[in-house]
């Protein structure tokens, strides 16, 4: 149940906001599109990141960073653990 | 998790039921993005009839004129509906030999404010026409638009299929991961995954509002042989009226029935959308939603009286109300930019969706399971 929300966790929100972005600028006009228009564009956001590769370059950087270059290979096919430990630890930098 | 015999089941739905609709609905998509900006278009190219610059605040003329100068136009021919532009003093009058006739419709539109000809090239000729009947239909008719309907609803299927495969594929990997420093098909599956799953909600959204809308003919058959066979029985086998009443007096009934609704547009008496005896005033709200349901007003053609008016029925709504979300046309011009956008997505879901197809057909069936397929190739 925790693998399932894990992987299902982030795309049930962007399903939840494109509903909810769906159905605001049904009921009215005004201020309601402009949050449906936020609310729809949301879900763009990681689809564009994804194509352009800014995710990954981040992803890849910031492993460089943390740990040697033999470990970015075995980063990419590791156990969910470990990408969830690897995450908070660069996240950790971050701060 | 999913167990390898089920995620091979899945995998079968989502390879065949994608692989039979893919091309349609590259064709769907492609020919749907110029149709998301239908109206901006048709402006831009001056496909569009044009209001006459009157000094602000000129009041509508009679409809009843408009009417008689389309007559005037197309001697011999009889009105059968009257339509009127939500956002432009425009009215549009349909005219043909007879009121049941189902060709050599002639259709003008005229400005409210001085029943001058709104002149305009016939809608039905030009690209965006092609696009239209390619989107809708196939240039087939009922049979093409059933046919579209039945991919849509592959689509479904295989949107479905893939949010399940999602999982196994991603099971161990972080949202939004895309191996591009590996193969290229790793990478554009990653993007297949990534792409399908974040649009997901308005992908399935549009696929299913637009399998309801290609039932658009049978659902107004159904309210022609339900509600309004209901509506206008008392009427059964009563002649046609000799003389028909003010289209004008036959409007203002209509909205005092319906205070806050405005006509949406009128079927004359022995039109397939009213009864030998009636004019049909269709009304509309005035929000994007209440503007979408029809609320048909009869009245009586000879006498101008109000004989029913009712909410149309469940089936009829849903197909209202689904118009608006398959075409994106109720937020504005920014929405329908993210639409198209969104769009854009889809096309390259089905692309990558197609690549990877014909990219795993060389690969070892032993190999293709979500889990060996990551342990091979990562």
């Amino acid at each position: 149940m925790k693998d399932l929300w894990r992987i299902f966790g982030k795309p049930v929100l962007f399903i939840i906001v494109s509903t909810v972005g769906l159905l605001l600028a049904l009921i009215g006009d005004g201020m309601l599109d402009v949050v449906a228009w936020v609310a729809l564009a949301i879900p763009l956001i990681p689809a564009i990141a994804g194509l352009i590769g800014w995710g990954t370059a981040r992803r890849t950087v910031r492993v460089t960073r943390w740990t040697n270059p033999g470990a970015l290979d075995d980063a990419g096919r590791t156990t969910a653990s470990r990408q969830r430990g690897l995450h908070v630890t660069l996240n950790r930098n971050d701060g | 998790m999913l167990r390898p015999e089920t995620v091979r089941t899945w995998s079968f739905v989502h390879k065949w039921t994608s692989l039979v609709c893919t091309a349609f609905l590259l064709l769907l998509c492609v020919t749907g993005l110029p149709l998301i900006f239908y109206e901006e278009i048709e402006h831009l190219s001056g496909r569009h009839a044009k209001p006459a610059d009157v000094p602000p605040g000129t009041p509508a003329v009679s409809v009843d004129l408009i009417v008689a100068n389309a007559l005037s136009a197309h001697s011999g021919d009889v009105v059968q509906f009257v339509s009127f532009d939500p956002h432009e003093p425009l009215v549009g009058v349909t005219t043909a030999p007879s009121r049941a006739a189902q060709s050599d419709q002639q259709f003008a539109q005229f400005d409210a404010r001085t029943a001058d000809l709104a002149p305009a090239p016939p809608f039905d000729e030009g690209f965006m026409w092609i696009m239209f009947k390619l989107h809708v239909d196939l240039f087939a008719g009922l049979p093409g638009m059933l046919f579209l309907g039945f991919m849509g609803l592959l689509f479904v299927a295989a949107l479905i299929s893939g949010a399940v495969l999602y999982a196994p594929f991603m099971r161990k990997l972080e949202f939004g991961t895309v191996r591009r420093d590996r193969s290229p098909r790793l990478k554009w599956l990653d993007l297949h995954n990534l792409l399908g799953i974040v649009t997901l909600a308005w992908v399935l959204v549009v696929g299913v509002t637009g399998v309801i809308n290609t039932l658009s003919t049978p659902i107004v058959a159904l309210w022609q042989r339900g509600q309004l066979a209901q509506m206008t029985a008392p009427y059964a086998g009563q002649p046609a009226p000799a003389h028909l009443a003010s289209l004008d007096a036959a409007l203002a009934t209509a909205r005092r029935a319906a205070p806050g609704m405005e006509p949406s547009f009128v079927a004359y008496p022995g039109t397939d959308f009213s009864s030998a005896h009636h004019y049909a005033v269709f009304m509309r709200g005035s929000t994007p939603l209440t503007s979408r349901l029809l609320k048909p007003a009869l009245i009586d053609a000879e006498t101008g009286a109000l004989t029913d008016m009712r909410d149309m029925p469940w089936y009829a709504v849903l197909l209202f109300i689904s118009q608006p979300l398959h075409f994106g046309d109720y937020g504005g011009l920014i929405m329908k930019f993210i639409w198209a956008l969104l769009d854009i997505i889809t096309i390259l879901v089905l692309g990558s969706g197609l690549y990877l197809w014909r990219a795993r057909r060389g690969t070892p069936s032993e190999l293709r399971a979500p889990g060996a397929l990551r342990r091979s190739e990562g």
